[in-house]
C-alpha cells in the first residue's frame, strides 16, 4: 500500500467547483468535490491510476500529486485558471 | 456596467470593463471560462487579473476637462506584487482577507487649471465601500454549481474508462483530457458516436460532455442576480478660492431581480450634498439638496447598452432665486463598445422644468 497526497491551492479566488475522479482500470475508486483549497490523502494499491480533475474558479489552482509515487504524468504538479480541466496519470 | 446608470447624469460614466493585466494569467483560458462573468462587469469585482481595471476604468473625462482615477484600496496595497514578485498568486486565504480593501475604492477627480498655483482648478476626493458586493463569488455559490458537475461526471468517467477498453485510443483522450480548452478533434469517430449514443446528446458535442458552458452560464446568472450597495463620501474644494465647495454623502443600491426568465435589474442613487452658496460672501456649506436616480439598464447587443434613468433633485436651503425648488431631468445613455477596452457613452437629458435637450459625448478607456 502506497500513500499520495493530493493538494490543491485556490490563488486570487473565494472558491471552486472542482471534481476529482480517482480511476483505475476503467473503474472509478473515488470521486470527490472541493470549494476551497485541500489536501486529500489516499492509501492506494500498487498500480497506475487516474485522476481527472473538473471544474472551474474565478481564479487559479495548483493541483500537486505527492508521495510514494514511482511516477505522474504529465506532470505532478498543474497549474489551472478558471477552466479545471486535466489528468494526472499516477504510477505506485 | 449596472450600476454606471447613477452617474450618466454628470458624464461621470465608471468605465467597468475588466482586462488582464498580468501576464500570467492572460491566457485564452482564462478568457473563455470567464467571458461570460467578465461581461458582466463591475466596479468592485477585483482579482489579481483584474488589478489594473481599478486604474483601468477610471482614467475618464468629462465635458470639464477633469479626470478621475478611483482604484480600489487592495489595488494600490497590491500593485507592488506587480513590480517586485515573481509570482503574483495571492492564495485564496489571503484573498479573502483582503475583502475589505477590495470592497473600498478611492475616488479622486481633479479639474486642471492654468489659474491656480496649484495647477488645479477644483478637485473631488472620496470614498465608496461596498456593503454588498456584487461581483465576487463565495464559496456557497460554488457549492451550488455541484449538481453541474455531477451531471458531467458519468461521461468523464465513460470517456476515460472507454480508454482502458480501446488501447488505441490512449494518446487521444489523452490529449483530449489534458488540454485546455478541450476540444473533441482529438476523439474517434468512434468514441464520438457511443458517446452521443449512451449521454443522448445531439447538439454541440464538446458542449454536451464538457462542464465550462453550463457552470459559465451559472455563474452568470449567480453574479446577475446579487444585490450591489455602497455608500459613499466626496469632499470637494476649490484651489483658487481656497475653500470647500460640497461634501456629499451618497448611497447607490443595484437590485436585480427575475421575473420569470428575465433578469430586471433596477438602480436606485441617493445623494445628499452640503454645498457652498455662492451668493453669499463667505464660505459656507449651507446649500443642502437631495437626489435621487432611479434607472434601468438594457443590453439589447452585446456592444450596445441603453440606461434610461429618471432624477428629481430638490434643493432643502437656500435655493437659488432663479432655481425651482424641485426638478426633474430624464436621461438616456446608449452606451456602445468600440472594443473590448474604449466605450462611447452618449449621454442625451431632458429637464423638464425648462423642457430643453442637452447631450454630451464622453470617453471610457480601460487600460
Amino acid at each position: 500500500m502506497q500513500t499520495i497526497k493530493v493538494t490543491g491551492q485556490l490563488f486570487n479566488t473565494n472558491g471552486c467547483a472542482l471534481t476529482l475522479i480517482l480511476m483505475r482500470d476503467g473503474n472509478v475508486v473515488d470521486v470527490s468535490k472541493r470549494y476551497s483549497s485541500f489536501e486529500d490523502s489516499h492509501v492506494l494499491e500498487s498500480g497506475t491510476y487516474l485522476l481527472l480533475v473538473q471544474g472551474a474558479t474565478s481564479g487559479s489552482i495548483r493541483i500537486t500529486v505527492s508521495g510514494n509515487v514511482v511516477t505522474v504524468r504529465p506532470s505532478p504538479t498543474q497549474d489551472f485558471q478558471q477552466e479545471i480541466w486535466g489528468r494526472f496519470i499516477i504510477s505506485l | 456596467m449596472l450600476k454606471s446608470v447613477a452617474y450618466v447624469s454628470f458624464a461621470l460614466v465608471m468605465n467597468e470593463c475588466l482586462t488582464s493585466a498580468s501576464a500570467a494569467q492572460s491566457n485564452i483560458q482564462q478568457e473563455a471560462a470567464i467571458s461570460a462573468v467578465k461581461d458582466r462587469g463591475g466596479f468592485f469585482r477585483e482579482n489579481w487579473s483584474g488589478l489594473f481595471s481599478g486604474f483601468a476604468r477610471l482614467v475618464n473625462t468629462n465635458d470639464q476637462g477633469s479626470f478621475s482615477l478611483h482604484p480600489t484600496v487592495w489595488s494600490l496595497v497590491n500593485l507592488s506584487r506587480a513590480f517586485t514578485r515573481k509570482d503574483t498568486n495571492i492564495v485564496s486565504e489571503e484573498y479573502q482577507r483582503e475583502a475589505f480593501l477590495r470592497n473600498l475604492r478611492l475616488d479622486v477627480s481633479l479639474t486642471p487649471t492654468n489659474a491656480s498655483k496649484f495647477k488645479i482648478a477644483t478637485s473631488q476626493i472620496g470614498f465608496t465601500y461596498a456593503v454588498l458586493n456584487n461581483n465576487e463569488l463565495s464559496s456557497e455559490d460554488y457549492r451550488s454549481l455541484s449538481d453541474i458537475q455531477d451531471t458531467y461526471t458519468p461521461i468523464a468517467v465513460y470517456i476515460a474508462g472507454y480508454q482502458s477498453r480501446h488501447n488505441s485510443e490512449f494518446s487521444c483522450i489523452d490529449k483530449f483530457q489534458s488540454i485546455t480548452p478541450p476540444d473533441t478533434i482529438f476523439l474517434s469517430d468512434e468514441l464520438k458516436d457511443s458517446v452521443r449514443s449512451k449521454f443522448h446528446i445531439d447538439g454541440d458535442l464538446l458542449a454536451g460532455i464538457t462542464p465550462f458552458p453550463s457552470m459559465r452560464a451559472r455563474m452568470t446568472k449567480i453574479l446577475e442576480s446579487k444585490a450591489l450597495l455602497t455608500f459613499s463620501l466626496s469632499h470637494e474644494y476649490d484651489y483658487h478660492d481656497a475653500h470647500t465647495t460640497a461634501v456629499t454623502l451618497g448611497s447607490h443600491l443595484l437590485f436585480p431581480f427575475w421575473m420569470g426568465e428575465t433578469l430586471i435589474p433596477l438602480d436606485f442613487e441617493l445623494t445628499g450634498t452640503f454645498a457652498d452658496d455662492t451668493t453669499e460672501s463667505k464660505s459656507n456649506l449651507d446649500r443642502q439638496t437631495i437626489a435621487i436616480v432611479f434607472g434601468k439598464q438594457f443590453q439589447p447587443l452585446s456592444w450596445l447598452e441603453i440606461s434610461p434613468s429618471f432624477s428629481l433633485k430638490t434643493i432643502l436651503n437656500h435655493q437659488y432665486s432663479e432655481e425651482k425648488h424641485t426638478s426633474v431631468q430624464l436621461s438616456v445613455t446608449p452606451r456602445v463598445r468600440v472594443t473590448e477596452s474604449v466605450w462611447l457613452p452618449i449621454t442625451l437629458s431632458l429637464d423638464t422644468n425648462e423642457p430643453r435637450f442637452f447631450g454630451f459625448l464622453s470617453v471610457q478607456y480601460s487600460i
